[in-house]
């Protein structure tokens, strides 16, 4: 049986900046990715400025910046920054918003995300940082084929409390396999579905 | 200018990046000079003089000479980062120092960090090392570091992908305080 979503990635762009600045101004995205919680207002938004004008058009992009979106507006974003071309490989960040958080969506997107990556950047490798305690993000990329290959003990404080970091990687020759054997299920999410999902609902509205 | 007892150690000097130059010119490249994505750094000569100019690059790297004053290799301790009390270690030494100089890298570690654990009061030092790297590894372990694991596939040079460990180190009188 193959899933299906109304849920897509899309390039973010100036018009998302407000929702971007109210997401990185969630606890969650503070306690859960790299936040500061020091940083002031207008940090962050000169932070999210500095993304969206990195994410251009270019066919070698230093970063890539996705929202996550579906018919009812924005549910989070995905970003593959630190693009190495010399290395073919980058790091992957997902926030989805609290009220829309679930295994399904987080987890179509982040395929989408890797299928772009691996098959359109052509990228050799995918590296994600995350804390030991962000339990359902380390065991996404678990259940798709990522590697733990680093434990940083007590490496960040969250709380006054020291906790791990693990950083996973997935190799494109991983992804493939995780691909092949899952077609069944993902073939109605992945990019290309999505692309032709996108063109017929123009089509309609047109 | 401190004098061990095979080591002198002292900040370094523009004048020494001719040295340190040799050692980004190195192939494969060292992993403590990768970047942030793992890529192999190309300065140049007036760059790193440059480098080496400015007050706060100088006091992070260390010049490590023998007793008749020739260079051997650097020592470098940067990335100190505050909120987690950790900071990162470059040993830029050459295979065959290593070899017939141990005890010279030896005090050029044991200086560096009684200034990370003493002086700064960092809680964990960390480093990289490429599996090339053959004398750095046993190096590493003998001297109570512990691997933190490898990230497969990261670096592109000479032809084939390398693997990269990262090795830390931490301060048995602070690891056990509260944050």
């Amino acid at each position: 049986m193959s899933i299906i979503t109304k849920s897509f990635i899309r390039r973010a762009d100036r018009d998302d900046l407000d929702t971007l600045i109210r997401w990185m101004e969630d606890e969650d995205f503070q306690y859960f990715l790299y936040g500061d919680p020091t940083r002031s207002p207008r940090t962050i938004r000169e932070q999210i400025i500095g993304f969206l004008s990195k994410n251009t058009g270019s066919p070698i992009p230093s970063g890539v910046y996705f929202i996550v979106d579906s018919p009812d507006g924005p549910l989070g974003m995905i970003s593959l920054q630190n693009i190495s071309w010399r290395n073919r490989s980058c790091n992957l960040d997902v926030y989805i918003a609290p009220e829309h958080r679930n295994h399904l969506t987080t987890g179509i997107n982040v395929l989408r995300a890797l299928e772009y990556a691996f098959d359109e950047l052509n990228l050799h490798r995918v590296t994600s940082i995350i804390y030991a305690f962000n339990k359902p993000s380390w065991k996404l990329l678990e259940f798709i084929g990522a590697q733990r290959e680093l434990t940083l003990k007590d490496h960040i404080t969250r709380d006054g409390v020291w906790h791990d970091v693990y950083v996973y990687g997935l190799l494109k020759h991983e992804f493939d396999v995780w691909c092949e054997k899952n077609t069944e299920h993902t073939r109605e999410i992945t990019l290309q579905k999505m692309i032709e999902n996108i063109k017929n609902y123009l089509e309609k509205s047109s | 200018m401190i004098k061990k007892k095979y080591a002198i150690i002292r900040n370094a000097e523009r004048f020494d990046a001719k040295e340190l130059l040799r050692f980004y010119l190195h192939k494969p490249a060292f992993a403590c000079l990768l970047d942030t994505k793992r890529e192999p750094l190309l300065p140049n000569l007036s760059e790193l003089e440059e480098l080496l100019q400015h007050k706060d690059t100088a006091q992070s790297f260390y010049v490590v000479e023998n007793k008749a004053g020739d260079i051997r290799g650097f020592i470098v301790l940067k990335g100190i980062n505050p909120e987690v009390l950790f900071g990162e270690i470059m040993l830029l030494f050459d295979n065959e120092i290593y070899e017939k100089e141990n005890a010279l890298i030896e005090e050029a570690l044991e200086f560096i960090e009684t200034r990370a654990f003493v002086q700064l009061h960092l809680r964990k030092l960390m480093t990289t090392c490429l599996e090339e790297e053959q004398y750095l590894r046993p190096f590493l372990q003998n001297h109570s570091y512990q691997c933190e694991g490898c990230m497969r596939e990261v670096l592109f040079t000479c032809g084939k992908w390398h693997n990269l460990e990262t090795w830390a180190k931490f301060n048995v009188v602070s690891v056990n305080l509260p944050v």
